[in-house]
This record gives structure tokens, C-alpha cells and sequence, in this order.
């Protein structure tokens, strides 16, 4: 639709101004009013729908990727109409060129600039295009040691580097700064990294940036509520069970009586937010992940932090939106691809946005977990957040995977309808911080304004994550360790929870948290 | 790598397709089951290099697909 809309608008405004043209030649008169409109429409219609995936390919500019995606897709719309209505210019056998010439520089214009900045976004983000013959490495350098240092090495297997978080300094993180992205062809990768590992004067760690792939998500089951009414006219918080069951109304209840000491910020480290989403929207704030070209981002987001009693959607811990805003932090590419690095990188930026809460329903079988991801998780603690993560979903031992088993993060597993384990949910033996929460059949929202039902601890996490926010925004100052001795204390104990942790219970977490304001 | 196993449907994270081997592991191939292998319950043999990542699935060892044919 995106595509269609804008270029269909130009075409009618142009074909207004031809039509005009052809009347003038004839002899009639012709106003302009209506093709200006017409062509104002087209303009503002760019400027006020986003929703393209051409800004990822600009994303490196930052803040400006946006304005000049609709640039480009401006450019375009204009090229296509100028074009199509030369046509019918010359159909009529007038001057045809006035509009050709301009649509075709446009054309030319646009397609330059995409060009352009694809190029440059593809050197700046080799991740995202490596070769199947390449393969990156992360360097870990020591805190004295230069990358001059290991330049012949690399030189010699006739490996490229750069810096993997250019962002940190080594004032602010002396182990992240020292990390280095290498690229080498496959054939020297063993040899690379061995000859690396083996000059321990310079390098620390050295290991494949490893990449995974994502598959297009299929719907689970809907669960309705038993209980039906909640004082939040969110109209979809029947299908979601869990509300019901974890007492979100007696939450709603006591946040109508109970302002916050300040609006945290909640971050979602994942494949991206849809900001455009009716439900989130409200509570959406600027940061780099603001579209989700999956989906399993923006479900996270809706169960944390879906705009609360604003007659829309679902309903979350987010009364009115007025407790925590949500931001979307890309670790997963639109192809569904992310790293070691993309995972590091996109907590960095979260923590450096000011994130209070961090939201990581992502992982992997790591019995060691990636020292560039603990790096950046003690980087983003050593910054106040709290970071909230699953604990996998392979009806093993979370102590193998990572980050679940990486240290001073608060672990989620999931359970069902029933407060019993989820089959697939990981379990705990040796987890410092473990919690649980519901993770079965978990509505929320997807992208393009829909609603759907997926399972796993991916879910079970951000509703803790979302728990936490709330938390802090009654105490703003509060630790990992209060927080999770809170949730400890408060939750429920079943069955389970030996192997599992206790279950939530966000009425008691939140009335206790106003003990220590 | 070289196993056998039965294709199963991940029911996690809007689902995917894994390996539950014969060795008792599970294996989530990062590149992928051939569309006419993906049925619950189909025997397979692989060949396949073990890969670590992260994902949304967090299900068993992820591996890379080299070859995959029934078995």
C-alpha cells in the first residue's frame, strides 16, 4: 500500500496539471488549484506515513534516516508521475518534455541516492552483507594495546577491520572500546584466529562473529479470559489470560490511586518495535528500532508496555502509558540475521538511550557465554539498567545458554494457564536470579496494526521486564538485586518453582516497591 | 557433523522447524529445513556444521544444513 498510495497521488496531480494543459491548448481555461492540492497531498502523504524498509539501508545516518527515506520515495512518487503523465502529454501531442525531463532526473535522483547510501550502509555494516565466503571475528583487545598492534597480522591473511562500537570510548567502557570487527576470507579464518588467540601480549579474546537466522512466525492459540471484566477498556484484554490471572485489575486499581515518581525507559533488544502500531504508539519513544519487519519485537513490546485503558487493543502493565515509555533496539536485521556483535551493539545503544529496564527475549546454547555480550551487559548495568532476560526454550538447563547465563541479570522462565512449567521452558539449577511468568499463548500485538498469540519464554520475559518498569518507576533508584529480591519475596510459589522460580505477582511486587520510595 | 533424527515443529516464538536426533540432542538448523522435509515426525540425515548464535527461538544447538536427505 505504501508503495502504491504515494506514487498514485503524484500521478493523479500531474495528470490534473496535463488535463489542464491539454484544456489551455483548446482554448479553455484551467485552474491549478486542484492539481497543487493534489500534489501538497502527495507530499504530506510522505511525510506523515511512514513505514518503508528503506530506512534500515539509511540507518547509519541516524536520526536523519527517516527524512531521507521520504526523500527518496518522494523523488520517486514525483519521477513516476511526471513520467506517466508526459505520456499522456504526448498522447495528446503536446510538449511532452516539461514533464518528461524533470520525472526522469527524479528518477535518476532517487534511485542515486538509495544507491548511494546502500553502498555506504553495506561498508559501514558488513554484518548485514558478508559474503558466504567471509567470515567476521571479534577482537577483544587489551586496555593498553593498540590495533596497530596486530595490523601485520591481519595484513598478512589480508584481513579487513573496524572498530565494533565506535560509540564507546575507552573513558566509558575499556573493554567494549577495545572490541574490533575483523573480516577474512573463510579459507584463513582458522589460521586467523589462531595466530590471533596466540599473541595473548595484544589480544584478550578473539572469536567468530556468529550469525543466526529467523524463520516468519506462525499464529499459537487464543485464550480467553475467565473473567472478562477489567476496569481498562482495552477491548482485547478477554484474549489475554494471563491478565486475568496474574490480577491486573486490582494493578490497574492501585495505579489509579498511585502516580509515579517518573516515566522510565523500557528497552526491547530484539528484531525491531512497529512505532506505527495503534496500541503502541502512544508509548512509543525515538529510538533506533522503530519498525519491525518480523514480528517477535513488537509482540515483546505489546505485552510490556501496550498503552494501557486508551480503548485500543490489549491492555499491559502500562496504566495510560503514564509509567514507561518503550523503545525498540535492533539486534536482528529485516532478514531476520543478527551477531554477537548486533546482540552488543544494540544493547549499548539501549543503555546509552537511557534505558532503566532492558527486555531480551533472544538466545542461544552458549555453556560459555560470548564475552562481547557480557561486556555489554556489564556496561549497561554499570549505566543503572536492569537487564531482564529469558531463559531459553529447549526444556533444558539454563545454566548452557546465554545470556541466561551470563552474570547480574534477572532470568525468565514460563509457565502456563495452569502455573505449571511450560513444556519447552527452560528450567533453573544454578541461576543466581530466576523468575517466572506466563508464556503460553500470550496475545499481543504484531506489526500492520494486527494481534496474535505466540508462545515461549521470549513472552514470559518482557511481561517481568514490564513488572520492572513499573517498579522503578515508583523507585527510580532501585537495583537488580532489590528488584529481584522483590519479585522473589512477592511471587507466587507452585509446584514448580523449584525448578523454575516463583511466578510474578505484580500486585505485591509494585505494593512493596513503595517501601523503599 | 553427521546424524539422523525426526524433523519437529518448535512451538515457540510464532514457531520453527528442528532436529530431534537420535543422540537425544535438538538441533535448530540457522539456515533452515528444505520445504519438503518440514512434517513432524519425517526421518532425516544430516550433515551439518555446529554454529553458535543467538536467536528468538533459544531452542537446542544451532547448526548450518550442508546436506540433508531422508533417513
Amino acid at each position: 500500500m505504501v508503495y502504491i498510495v504515494g506514487p498514485l497521488l503524484a500521478l493523479i496531480a500531474f495528470g490534473v496539471f496535463g488535463r489542464g494543459m491539454v484544456q489551455r491548448s483548446k482554448g479553455r481555461g484551467f485552474n491549478p488549484l486542484r492539481a497543487f492540492l493534489l500534489l501538497l497531498a502527495a507530499f504530506a502523504y510522505r511525510f506523515l506515513v511512514p513505514g518503508s524498509w528503506l530506512a534500515e539501508s539509511y540507518s547509519f545516518i541516524g536520526s536523519h534516516a527517516n527524512l531521507l527515506e521520504r526523500l527518496t520515495l518522494m523523488l520517486s512518487d514525483m519521477g513516476i508521475g511526471l513520467v506517466l503523465s508526459s505520456l499522456y502529454l504526448r498522447h495528446h501531442r503536446l510538449q511532452s518534455k516539461l514533464f518528461a525531463v524533470p520525472g526522469v532526473l527524479a528518477l535518476i535522483l532517487s534511485g542515486g541516492i538509495f544507491g548511494v547510501m546502500s553502498l555506504v550502509q553495506n561498508i559501514h555494516t558488513p554484518h548485514s552483507h558478508t559474503r558466504s565466503d567471509h567470515h567476521e571475528i571479534l577482537v577483544e583487545l587489551g586496555p593498553d594495546d593498540s590495533i596497530d598492534e596486530i595490523v601485520p597480522i591481519l595484513r598478512e591473511y589480508k584481513a579487513r577491520y573496524w572498530k565494533a562500537f565506535p560509540q564507546v570510548d575507552l573513558s566509558e567502557d575499556e573493554d567494549l572500546a577495545q572490541f574490533y570487527l575483523v573480516c577474512v576470507d573463510s579459507a584463513y579464518t582458522s589460521l586467523l584466529l589462531t595466530a590471533l588467540r596466540y599473541d595473548r601480549e595484544n589480544v584478550d579474546y578473539a572469536e567468530i562473529n556468529h550469525s543466526v537466522e529467523l524463520i516468519q512466525p506462525i499464529p499459537a492459540k487464543i485464550e480467553v479470559s475467565k473473567q472478562q471484566k477489567f476496569i481498562a477498556n482495552d477491548p482485547h484484554l478477554s484474549s489475554q489470560w494471563y491478565a486475568d490471572k496474574l490480577n491486573y485489575n486490582q494493578v490497574y486499581e492501585f495505579l489509579r490511586e498511585h502516580k509515579p515518581a517518573t516515566k522510565v525507559k523500557l528497552a526491547i533488544v530484539d528484531t525491531g518495535v512497529d512505532s506505527n502500531h495503534e496500541d503502541l504508539k502512544s508509548v512509543f519513544r525515538k529510538s533506533p528500532g522503530g519498525s519491525d519487519n518480523h514480528s517477535h519485537g513488537t509482540h515483546c513490546a505489546g505485552i510490556a508496555s501496550a498503552a494501557t485503558n486508551n480503548g485500543k487493543g490489549i491492555g499491559s502493565l502500562n496504566w495510560e502509558g503514564e509509567y514507561f515509555s518503550v523503545g525498540g533496539y535492533k539486534a536482528l536485521d529485516r532478514y531476520g540475521r543478527g551477531t554477537d556483535e548486533t546482540v552488543a551493539k544494540a544493547i549499548i545503544e539501549a543503555a546509552e538511550g537511557g534505558a532503566a529496564v532492558i527486555s531480551m527475549s533472544l538466545g542461544g546454547y552458549h555453556p560459555r557465554p560470548p564475552r562481547v555480550q557480557e561486556e555489554a551487559i556489564k556496561y549497561a548495568k554499570s549505566l543503572g539498567a536492569i537487564v531482564v532476560v529469558a531463559a531459553g526454550n529447549s526444556n533444558d538447563d539454563a545454566k548452557s545458554y546465554s545470556p541466561a547465563n551470563i552474570p547480574g541479570v534477572i532470568v525468565v522462565s514460563a509457565v502456563n494457564e495452569s502455573f505449571r512449567k511450560a513444556p519447552f521452558s527452560n528450567y533453573f539449577t544454578q541461576t543466581k536470579m530466576p523468575i517466572a511468568s506466563p508464556g503460553v499463548n500470550i496475545f499481543s500485538t504484531i506489526p500492520k496494526q494486527k494481534y496474535q498469540s505466540f508462545n515461549g519464554t521470549s513472552m514470559a520475559t518482557p511481561m517481568v521486564a514490564g513488572l520492572v518498569a513499573l517498579m522503578k518507576s515508583f523507585a527510580p533508584e532501585l537495583t537488580t538485586n532489590q528488584a529481584y529480591e522483590i519479585l522473589h519475596q512477592t511471587g507466587t510459589v507452585v509446584d514448580d518453582s523449584p525448578r523454575i522460580g516463583r511466578i510474578i505477582n505484580p500486585v505485591a511486587a509494585i505494593e512493596a516497591v513503595q517501601t523503599i520510595q | 557433523m553427521e546424524f539422523s533424527g525426526k524433523v519437529v515443529r518448535i512451538p515457540v516464538s510464532g514457531g520453527s522447524w528442528g532436529i530431534e536426533g537420535d543422540d537425544g540432542q535438538q538441533y535448530r538448523p540457522v539456515n533452515g529445513i528444505p520445504k519438503k522435509y518440514q512434517t513432524a515426525g519425517a526421518r532425516v540425515r544430516v550433515r551439518a556444521e555446529a554454529v553458535q548464535g543467538m536467536d528468538i527461538f533459544m531452542w537446542g544447538r544451532q547448526i548450518s544444513i550442508s546436506s540433508i536427505q531422508e533417513g
